[in-house]
């Protein structure tokens, strides 16, 4: 992955091409992202700037209708979406420890709100969920991100390494939906943890790079309809299975196919290598 | 093993909804009946309106009592793994253990059983080797 990094400060550059999405300007956004969550330092205004780059020269920018980049700092910080800093910011509730690391929940209280509602996902029968997890242990029924729809199907989650060391990932009808899982295990908690979901016959679970399971099993998509939590998930509005993983990035969007995919990891592990937090 | 604080139900009330620092929110939990706030919360509060949030004295916070099948209806638990053990050693219990699918977990120095149901002989031969049975 490049190295290149755009002069500090020149987001407002306009970008034509076909990552520029009916007239949005990502450049634009990610400049209101380091105006409003106050962020100064060069390293992490370095970081953000290959981010965003990254992502709108490999097409990959409107894929995603949350990214939490979690830079390193404050609740402040933290709280902001990079697509759209007007859009879903994050509040946090109860045991979080910020720090030049990310957000690290306490596994005890800690959650935060998205605002976000998985039916704003564009499309039919795609969807992604993601999270930059740093921290390797595991969780008894833990989700780091998710919801249902107000105590009903549909669902959308992702959990990292739960007590039987199992990663999944669902976004439909619980066990109807057949949620990928990982049928070994997840051995390791840390790196970029995915559910992708491609189409309706295709669902992975990925570790970074690698495909942990998936399954082919034709179902179409239903996507949930109450606010997906972070750092826990959301139970008709009640906050449970909280996760002590801390969190270095999260997104949520539309699916990748498997280039998209890999292109995305190596983007966010260039990120947290730039800010040297990188697992 | 994680802190917390005890606080009052009144003292619940007052902080739910309420800001320790910028853009995070109390959040009260409760465990074994008692209601606490976390660690980081008493340690991070600068809500001046609530500062005697920063006296409360942090306490260890009393282990989740876990129920992993919520389809099951009763569990089972043992510090060690003597009720494992005896599963295998009785083969009438081994029978059980098969038509019934028991599910079991080993977390924080506990074994856990999940069972459908638990007769009464059974139940016995649990407690004979100091297993504490909860039922949902």
């Amino acid at each position: 992955m490049s190295s290149q990094i755009l002069k500090l400060g020149t987001f407002a550059i306009p970008k034509i091409g076909s990552s520029n999405l009916m007239g949005y300007n990502p450049y634009f956004y990610a400049n209101n992202f380091l105006r409003d969550a106050n962020i100064t330092d060069p390293t992490q205004m370095e970081a953000i700037s290959y981010l965003v780059r990254e992502l709108v020269d490999n097409n990959l920018i409107g894929k995603f209708n949350f990214i939490y980049p979690m830079v390193g700092g404050d609740a402040t910080k933290h709280s902001y979406n990079l697509i759209d800093t007007g859009l879903y910011r994050l509040t946090f509730n109860g045991g979080w420890t910020h720090s030049a690391n990310g957000a690290l929940p306490n596994g005890t209280n800690a959650w935060a709100n998205t605002g976000f509602i998985a039916t704003n996902i564009s499309g039919t029968d795609n969807a992604h969920i993601s999270y930059y997890s740093r921290t390797n242990n595991q969780n008894t029924d833990e989700f780091v991100m998710g919801c249902n729809s107000f105590g009903a199907n549909p669902l959308v989650y992702l959990r990292i390494r739960d007590q039987g060391s199992v990663a999944e990932g669902g976004f439909g009808t619980y066990r109807v939906n057949q949620p990928i899982t990982a049928s070994g295990g997840s051995t390791d908690g840390r790196g970029l943890f995915m559910g992708n979901f491609q189409s309706a016959t295709l669902r992975q679970l990925l570790r970074n790079k690698t495909v942990l399971n998936a399954n082919t099993v034709s179902q179409a998509m239903v996507k949930a309809t109450a606010p997906v939590y972070l750092g826990g998930y959301n139970n008709n509005n009640v906050a449970f299975a909280f996760t002590s993983k801390e969190c270095a990035f999260a997104s949520i969007g539309n699916g990748m196919s498997d280039v998209e995919q890999a292109l995305f990891y190596d983007i966010v592990q260039e990120y947290q290598t730039i800010l040297g937090r990188n697992v | 093993m994680y802190k917390g604080a005890i606080i009052t139900e009144t003292q619940k009330n007052i902080l739910q909804g309420l800001m320790f620092s910028e853009n995070s929110f109390f959040s009260p939990f409760e465990r074994n009946g008692l209601w606490y706030i976390s660690e980081a919360e008493v340690l991070q509060n600068n809500n001046t309106n609530v500062s005697w949030v920063n006296a409360l004295e942090l306490v260890e916070l009393p282990p989740l009592n876990f129920w992993h099948e919520e389809d099951k209806a009763i569990q089972i638990v043992q510090s060690n793994n003597d009720c494992l053990n005896m599963l295998e050693e009785f083969p009438e219990v081994g029978v059980f253990r098969k038509q019934n699918n028991i599910i079991t977990y080993r977390e924080n120095g506990f074994v856990y059983v999940y069972v459908n149901n638990l007769f009464p002989e059974h139940r016995a031969l649990f407690l004979q080797f100091n297993s504490t049975i909860n039922e949902k």
